[in-house]
């Protein structure tokens, strides 16, 4: 008999299904994982979707008044959502901890268990990054802002809404959530009035909101979903686990 | 005649249910029971009996604790086990690829 743990041979067909079969139940397992951080990913979009609101907004003029200048009440307006988004941020990180926590069904990411020492130096590398384009950018604004072509400054700030647009579009195509397609078009939405400087398409930025929204209550629930349908398979197996 | 060294596969992997569950276990740092019977498809007595068969190898550790008046089996691979499986995909690539490695 054909036995591949002691032979050169190739594999038969039924232990390349095995082997695929164990692939395919991997890539569940992961979906359900990144499913049950819907807050996560939903508060990404909604930061990024913010911030390039108000650019598109303080540059479409909207925070001045009829004869041009500063509107306190609209700047008002601008900082009390910029705020909400904050203290929002962290009652939901609180609230993903809590309902994490509380589920029968616990999952942990592979690195916050391990802790892999070659994600630390990635993170490293990517801060060092980070700073690096920050200062890059900082240095060019002390220059003089005025001096630097326009094209050079869309450029510079294209820089993070194409990468988070591409982070959601690999999300989609490694995990196969339509729901990271849908962040990824609120991304581009919410910037696009900047680089062609369509002023007028600036109130699209307002709905790129609501379909942040949308987009995470739906993974959510693919994850409560999930969670209850396996909690109900196993309601009598739980019990019987207690007695054993 | 070849002189790379044969390929040995891990047979406590190579079994096909234990294959899908130690995969399941390197996607997730912890699993309970429920999450791997959902993920797995396999049945409760099944699993129960592959996953003894880890443990008792050393490759997976497991943890139980009440909660809400539940008892919860949690499952995490270990270090030795995360190794294990490492090796593992790497001798099934080299099974699976060497040919056309060694033709190119």
């Amino acid at each position: 008999m054909h036995d591949p743990t002691t032979s050169d041979a190739l594999p038969t067909p039924e232990q390349m299904r095995n082997y695929f079969a164990a692939g395919k139940s991997a890539q569940k397992a992961r979906r359900l994982r990144e499913a049950s951080r819907a807050i996560i990913t939903g508060n990404i979009a909604a930061f990024i979707c913010l911030v390039e609101t108000v650019l598109v907004v303080q540059h479409a003029g909207w925070t001045n008044s009829a004869d041009g200048s500063g509107d306190a009440g609209r700047m008002l307006m601008v900082n009390v959502v910029i705020c909400g988004f904050i203290a929002w941020f962290f009652l939901s990180l609180r609230w993903l901890k809590r309902q994490r926590s509380r589920s029968s069904v616990y999952v942990l990411d592979q690195y916050e268990a391990q802790r892999v020492p070659a994600r630390r130096v990635r993170a490293v590398a990517m801060l060092v990054f980070a700073i690096m384009v920050l200062g890059t950018g900082v240095a060019f604004w002390t220059i003089d802002v005025n001096r630097i072509p326009q094209w050079s400054i869309i450029a510079f700030l294209s820089v993070g809404p194409f990468a988070v647009v591409s982070y959601f579009v690999c999300r989609c195509v490694i995990f196969r959530f339509w729901e990271d397609l849908l962040f990824a078009a609120a991304v581009a939405l919410a910037y696009l009035p900047f680089p062609f400087q369509a002023w007028h398409l600036a109130p699209l930025c307002l709905a790129t909101f609501p379909m942040v929204i949308v987009g995470t209550i739906c993974l959510h629930f693919r994850w409560v979903r999930w969670q209850r349908s396996a909690l109900l398979e196993n309601v009598e197996a739980a019990g019987e686990e207690v007695r054993s | 005649m070849s002189d790379a060294p044969s390929i040995v596969l891990d047979p406590v992997i190579h079994e096909a249910a234990r294959l899908v569950i130690v995969s399941v276990l390197n996607e997730c740092g912890a699993a309970s029971f429920n999450f791997l019977l959902g993920t797995t498809g396999l049945t409760r007595g099944n699993l129960s009996a592959h996953m003894l068969r880890l443990v008792s190898s050393g490759y997976v550790h497991e943890s139980k604790q009440i909660v809400d008046r539940k008892m919860l089996t949690e499952y995490r691979l270990t270090p030795v086990g995360r190794k294990a499986f490492a090796k593992y995909r790497a001798e099934w690539m080299r099974l699976t690829t060497g040919p056309k490695e060694q033709a190119t």
